[in-house]
């Protein structure tokens, strides 16, 4: 059998295995909002914390991060150990939360939740708005990765377009029809899957014979290989900020409402800082620097390909399994943000089209969301638009540095108000989107950090000087979170304590 | 238009940064320290070369990967400082009402 023929053969197995899991989620899954975006709030710890994982890890740790370790070394596997350990960190400290309110009031998308805090459909619409640009254009990343990853694997003999729609084609069918329960069920198989193959490959690079001392081999190839200062500190810092904050992106931030109690968003956090640092970055560090003995001389973008060279020099068979954990770690992104994106578009911006639809309308309306998104995704991704990768690549900084300003109103500090949440929300997202597309990184700082930056100047002085929410409304959020995480109900009647601070 | 009273609910963790419990308290400052060594390595404070290699791994990576390990931990130890987070959450739902499950 030929190595094009093992390729296919596998992946058009695990394809089979994903297409019959979402054949059992649609046997589970009820035509309601909740249950097709969330599945029900139902979510244990095992499944929460895979899907989670597998949503988190996308094509470019595959790719990109162990590239981004052979240019630079453990200096860049410092900064993702430190954003993989910080971001279960932040499920901790801000999952918790939302679950809680997820549970009261009923969210589904992070503009539900805004929006009823903030008794505003400005901060609604925005936050969907900021959303859809930061996820559409990252989806269709992972389509095109996905896409060439198989047309490089099989030499060219499966065209790119080819690829891309196989892979289009089967994740939206099993989210169309089975909904969150299907897309935490693949991830749970496309989680195990792909950190199975890490897992072995960095275990199988340092079994060859040039990998047996790995890091030493590749200190005398390249001396300057284990300088910690590589990787710029500007970009260091912004990194960290991104990932270390990305539970704020909405497609992580809805799967913190999945849960099924709040010992199960815990036990998640603390499942995922053992997985994230350990599991899924050490292997990564260690296949990416080991190459730098055994594929010398790679530059720029080539180092992208470690992973394909690598097993196309010693074992071209068992490409056949890697090309399928790619398209694991990819197609498990991919599936949330679509189902993500859908949401937003159908809780948030098709009520305004139609405001008495039911709940079963919605979730239909999801469904064909899923549907159009996937097509037209598609479409534009075989057109290969370069400012795709700019608008992808940035999109991720925007979400945050947008949304983390409304997020710290509504879980920490009742003293903002709506506007301070709303120009925020505004100057965050518009700072960290000109910072990357019009003025490249400026003063070598990363554009989520100017977004921070910015984001937090107008937030803090429009939280000082506009007033906040009228006291019950303040009430109704941070009364429940006092008495949730602080304990008792002392500080949750509004007699408890009033400051009038002006 | 009504005018807006300029009260702010005072939550009983003020400020609203600072962890309510020492023990969490001491857990943030762990990983405070944790980062903060991190990006001093980032910032060539020390380790720039691989010597001295220790058990094969050059002295930068072996730092990184031992604070993050304890960092690990420590940050681990947080669900056994919040064990009663489980029960007040779900008695807080339940005193607030059904919720919109």
């Amino acid at each position: 059998m030929s190595v094009t023929a093992a390729i296919i053969l596998v992946t058009a197995v695990y394809s089979a295995v994903c297409l019959w899991i979402g054949y059992l989620g649609w046997r589970r899954t009820r035509l309601t909002p909740v249950d097709y975006f969330l599945a029900g709030r139902s979510l244990g710890t095992f499944v929460l914390a895979l899907t989670f994982i597998a949503t988190y890890a996308s094509l470019w740790t595959f790719y990109g991060a162990v590239g981004a370790n052979y240019r630079l070394g453990p200096s860049f596997m410092s900064a993702m150990i430190t954003w993989n350990l910080i971001w279960p960190l932040m499920i901790w400290v801000m999952g918790t939360r939302l679950w809680v309110l997820g549970q009261r009031f009923g969210c589904i998308t992070p503009s539900d939740l805004f929006a009823e805090y903030y008794q505003s459909e400005a901060i609604r619409v925005l936050t969907s708005v900021v959303g859809i640009i930061a996820l559409i254009p990252y989806m269709s990343i992972q389509l095109l990765g996905g896409g060439l990853a198989f047309e490089a694997a099989t030499g060219k003999a499966i065209p790119f377009w080819v690829g891309a729609l196989f892979m289009a084609a089967v994740m939206m069918v099993y989210t169309f029809v089975g909904g969150l329960r299907a897309v935490a069920w693949t991830d749970v198989l496309q989680g195990i899957f792909f950190l199975g193959v890490m897992l072995a490959l960095s275990v199988w690079i340092l079994g060859l014979p040039e990998g047996g001392n790995a890091f030493r081999a590749s200190a005398a190839v390249n001396p300057k290989l284990f300088d910690p200062t590589n990787f710029g500190w500007g970009q260091w810092l912004g990194f960290v900020c991104t990932w270390g904050l990305s539970p704020l992106l909405p497609h992580l931030m809805q799967r913190c409402f999945m849960a099924r109690s709040a010992r199960v968003i815990t036990r998640t956090a603390a499942s995922l800082a053992i997985l994230s640092p350990w599991v899924q970055t050490v292997p990564v560090m260690i296949v990416g620097v080991a190459a730098v003995s055994i594929l010398p001389g790679l530059k720029g973008g080539d180092t992208d390909a470690v992973i394909p060279l690598l097993l196309a020099k010693y074992a071209p068979y068992v490409g056949a399994v890697v090309v399928a954990g790619a398209w694991a770690a990819g197609m498990s992104t991919l599936d949330s943000q679509l189902l993500s994106a859908s949401s937003l578009v159908t809780r948030d911006l098709y009520r305004y089209v139609r405001p008495r639809a039911d709940e079963k309308e919605e979730a239909r309306v999801g469904q064909l969301f899923v549907a159009v998104v996937t097509v037209i995704m598609y479409l534009f991704v075989l057109t290969r638009p370069g400012f795709i990768v700019v608008l992808g690549t940035a999109g991720a900084g925007i979400a945050i540095a947008g949304y983390l300003f409304p997020a710290i109103g509504v879980l920490f500090w009742p003293r903002a108000g709506r506007v301070a949440a709303l120009g925020g929300l505004l100057a965050g997202g518009l700072a960290a989107f000109l910072t990357f597309a019009a003025w490249r990184f400026p003063l070598g700082l990363h554009n989520t950090l100017w977004g921070l930056l910015v984001g937090a100047v107008v937030f803090l002085v429009l939280a000082y000087t506009t007033p906040p929410l009228p006291y019950a409304q303040q009430a109704r959020f941070h009364g429940l979170l006092a008495e949730a995480i602080a304990g008792g109900r002392k500080a949750g009647g509004p007699e408890a304590a009033t400051v009038p601070t002006r | 238009m009504e005018k807006q009273p300029w009260e702010v609910f005072q939550t009983p963790y003020r400020p609203w940064w600072l962890p309510r419990s020492r023990g969490v308290r001491a857990v943030m400052a762990c990983i405070v320290v944790w980062f903060v060594i991190q990006l001093l390595m980032n910032l060539g404070a020390f380790g720039r070369g691989p010597r001295p290699w220790i058990l094969g791994i050059p002295f930068a990576l072996f730092v990184n990967l031992i604070v993050t390990l304890a960092a690990t931990v420590v940050a681990l130890t947080l669900n056994r400082l919040w064990p009663d987070f489980s029960e007040r959450a779900e008695d807080a739902l339940r005193r607030a009402g059904e919720g919109g499950r």
